[in-house]
């Protein structure tokens, strides 16, 4: 099979950029409504003579988890940011791992769906492109749990391997009847990320798909 | 007839403290308030009692909001629908206006904005209700049902 193009990875980069940043987004517009709406909330009380201390300790409480939500999502961004901006400089797979399963979150959540990482202590740095892993990483997370039904979900299990770092990715759940198998195509690309990343892709029958990475000692 | 009726509300999305919050406040303005997490529950609802106004998300598990407003406008086409979103595109707008949506706001919206849309969706539902009373009791039932259910 001959390899995928340059302007189909990055299709396939844009895309990932575009589908994270949206849902990032979206999470971002509904921190602020929910803090909107809290902070008008107290101040209707407050013009109605209801408000009372324990209403103030919930609407603080409440504004405060918005914002620790709200910069847990920046922070993700930033990192995004700085991912796509790097070239082949290596990255922490283990903080990786998290940013994609928050960038992931509401996606699975729209689709009642769960997604679980099972991360062991003290992962190398890995080696590569982390715009290629993440983007790789998510493609294979997306159809891995694309392909579950609702209450599904899937396990990304990451440790050492040897001198590198294995990504697996579990399905967990019942798989839908209707889902198909990876187009062509998309083979293709996620194997021509993976090469660009100078990691391996494995498919092993009936599971998910494993990731060796390569380490940085 | 409907001048002291109070407005029945029905919030729709998956953002628990937002609707909780939101309905505390449109609760303030003396607006009945009912408050669902996704399209199923919200099409439960409706199977047993009939809110004059629906305030509408897009994004949540399961249903799409459109998919729900379109379930809406074919089985309780009174039902005013306003769309609440903070992820719509120009085109959810379009196919959400197509499909006999009232409004279409973007999170975070003022509050006094989003209850005068309310009001004005009221509004309107009872104007038309009151055409086709009109048009029925001229025995032109058919006139009648095509304004009652919003027909062009």
């Amino acid at each position: 099979m001959p390899p995928a193009d340059d302007a189909s990875v990055e299709r396939a980069l844009r895309a990932f950029a575009a589908a994270t940043i949206g849902l990032a987004v979206h999470e971002l517009n509904n921190r602020l409504a929910v803090m909107r709406e809290t902070v008008g909330l107290m101040e209707d009380l407050a013009r109605a003579g209801k408000s009372g201390a324990a209403g103030t300790a919930r609407a603080h409480g409440s504004l405060d988890d918005q914002v620790g939500r709200a910069l847990n999502i920046v922070g993700t961004l930033a990192r995004l940011g700085s991912a796509l901006g790097a070239a082949g400089e290596g990255f922490d797979a283990g903080a990786a791992i998290g940013d994609l399963l928050g960038l992931s979150e509401r996606w699975a959540r729209q689709h009642s769906l769960r997604l679980v990482a099972d991360v062991a202590g003290n992962l190398p740095r890995a080696g590569g492109d982390p715009a290629y892993f993440l983007c790789l990483a998510h493609r294979l997370l997306v159809a891995c749990a694309a392909s579950q039904r609702a209450g599904g979900g899937v396990l990304l299990r990451a440790a050492r391997d040897g001198a590198g770092i294995r990504l697996s990715l579990h399905p967990a759940g019942e798989r839908l009847e209707s889902a198909a198998a990876p187009a062509n195509d998309d083979e293709l690309i996620n194997r021509e990320l993976a090469r660009r990343l100078g990691a391996e892709l494995l498919f092993q029958g009936g599971g998910g798909p494993t990731l060796r990475l390569a380490a940085i000692h | 007839m409907f001048g002291k009726k109070q407005i029945k509300v029905l919030l729709v999305d998956d953002e628990v403290e937002f609707v909780t919050t939101l309905g505390e406040r449109l609760r303030l303005r003396e607006l009945i308030v009912d408050t669902v997490f996704d399209g199923t529950q919200a099409l439960a609802f409706i199977k047993k009692t009939e809110p004059d106004v629906i305030v509408l998300d897009l994004k949540m598990p399961g249903l799409h909001g459109i998919d729900v407003l379109r379930e809406i406008k074919k089985t309780r086409p009174k039902i005013q629908v306003i769309i609440l979103t903070g992820h719509g595109t120009d085109q959810d707008e379009a196919e959400a206006r197509k499909l006999g949506g009232f409004d279409f706001l973007r999170k975070p919206a003022e509050i006094d904005l989003l209850v005068r849309k309310i009001k004005e969706a009221f509004q309107e539902k009872v104007e038309r209700v009151m055409s086709a009373i009109a048009f029925a009791e001229g025995g032109d039932i058919d006139d009648a049902k095509k304004i009652f259910n919003k027909e062009e």
